[in-house]
């Protein structure tokens, strides 16, 4: 309660600390001090805590933010969520690197009345990848006047203001020069756009049967016959077999009856032997 | 460690929000704060209703503590406001007090003279204990302003600087009424002096 000398400074100050009081103040400093009963301390501390949270500094709501983030729950979420996400993208990266079972449907080899038949249907397309169009690259370069067409080397593509997106299974398609409507980064290509899109003539039967030896001693059919067809012809190919995914018909009939146009023996071997696109030409 | 804080320190950690603060200050200060009471009041059930209420108060008014203020100081001025309160509300209540005549016949005794603080002892613990019981009687038979200084001084062993601030009043008026409160005790205890040397 208080120092020792402020108290024997008391002491010495009082004048009836005499002799006769000291046995008197043995007996009352003998009393022993009782202790409290525990009654009505539980309500003491419950009120205390009560005024200790009115009390406490408000957090700020980032405090509160990484109180809540540090909680076990939130922290096993954050993991699962980081490994669920790790594995979809490893998954997405696997299906770049496998070589996608239609693919090579594009070269000469294609023309082939078999293959077509036996290719599966085209991938379903997810719906938000449904309104996307491939990189529109630059126009091929005019097919008259060569036998072959030209492949363009990747690093010569160039992009024209549209956000390229690749199809899944990795392959670019080429998307012939047009009116492009941008939403939000991406194109969408119109009917108009197609039925605009210069067309040149398919490649001859010689080229075809270089690219399939080719593809035959090297295994990559596919980069071996891209070159077989006039990349525009490839390009109405693959849009057709996506208008056909999505169920697009109008849209099938259209880049249908262009192809037929422009290449009857594609035609033939790719549009009326697909499976998947008989369901719109019927 | 928060344990070896001193009560203001810890006062000020409860301002913060710190219910552990408090815990360390109600186990400091619950027992001596009860026995000050329950010397003051003598009765159990009300020191104990009057030691609760004590730091009710403390914590309804732990926002007005101020850390220049001894913690103790502002402790016991709620304790003995509470007590001289709580002696008011007997006086109006007119109940019986202790050395109060049971009837109005002369001839009765008092209250004290039912327990058995006459009988003679028959060993140590029984003059301690008939000692402690006068004690109690004497300390409860001075005046309040008397009564408060003396239990604060004897048994709290507090300064008379801080008595004069908790009850109020100048420091040379404690030292008086310490000096009276003595006076009395001795008259009042003068046959049980030699009890007193005898005991241990």
């Amino acid at each position: 309660m208080t120092s020792s000398d402020d108290r024997d400074d008391d002491r010495d100050a009082e004048p009836e600390a005499d002799a006769q009081l000291a046995p008197l103040r043995a007996v009352w400093v003998s009393m022993r001090d009782e202790e409290p009963s525990d009654r009505g301390l539980a309500a003491l501390m419950a009120a205390a805590r009560d005024k200790a949270s009115t009390l406490k500094p408000a957090e700020s709501w980032w405090q509160r933010a990484l109180a809540v983030l540090r909680r076990p729950p939130v922290l096993a979420l954050a993991t699962v969520a980081v490994l669920l996400g790790g594995a979809l993208a490893i998954t997405r990266h696997g299906d770049t690197l496998t070589p996608p079972s239609t693919g090579g449907a594009e070269g000469p080899a294609a023309h082939a009345p078999a293959e077509p038949a036996t290719s599966p249907p085209p991938p379903e397309v997810p719906a938000t990848e449904r309104a996307r169009v491939e990189d529109p690259l630059p126009a091929p370069p005019p097919a008259s006047t060569s036998t072959m067409a030209p492949v363009q080397p990747p690093a010569h593509r160039k992009h024209t203001g549209a956000a390229k997106a690749p199809l899944r299974g990795g392959d670019d398609h080429e998307v012939p020069r047009g009116r492009f409507e941008p939403t939000g980064g991406l194109a969408i290509a119109t009917d108009a756009d197609v039925a605009a899109t210069p067309i040149p003539k398919p490649s001859t039967a010689k080229a075809a049967t270089v690219d399939e030896a080719t593809a035959a001693t090297t295994g990559s059919v596919q980069d071996a016959r891209r070159p077989a067809l006039p990349p525009a012809i490839d390009q109405l190919v693959k849009q057709c077999e996506l208008a056909a995914a999505r169920g697009d018909c109008r849209a099938v009939k259209s880049l249908a009856a262009q192809i037929a146009k422009a290449d009857p023996e594609a035609y033939k071997a790719r549009i009326a032997k697909s499976s998947a696109l008989a369901r719109c030409l019927e | 460690m928060i344990t070896d804080q001193a009560d203001e320190d810890l006062m000020v950690m409860y301002q913060k929000g710190e219910v552990r603060a408090f815990e360390i200050l109600l186990s400091r200060h619950r027992k001596p704060v009860y026995n000050f009471i329950l010397r003051f009041v003598g009765d159990k059930e009300t020191a104990e209703d009057l030691l609760q209420e004590a730091f009710m108060r403390v914590i309804k008014g732990v926002e007005a503590y101020k850390r220049q203020a001894k913690f103790t100081t502002w402790l016991y001025t709620i304790a003995r406001n509470l007590c001289v309160d709580q002696s008011r509300r007997r006086k109006h209540r007119k109940h019986a007090s202790l050395d109060a005549p049971m009837d109005s016949s002369e001839e009765s005794g008092t209250l004290l003279d039912v327990l058995p603080g006459n009988e003679m002892a028959s060993d140590r613990k029984s003059v301690n204990k008939q000692l402690h019981e006068t004690m109690q009687r004497a300390i409860t038979g001075l005046s309040e302003e008397q009564r408060e200084v003396f239990l604060m001084r004897e048994f709290l062993d507090m300064p008379f600087k801080q008595i004069a601030d908790v009850v109020g009043v100048p420091e040379n008026t404690v030292k008086s009424r310490m000096r009276y409160a003595l006076e009395k005790l001795r008259l009042e205890l003068d046959e049980y002096k030699d009890l007193a040397k005898a005991a241990p």
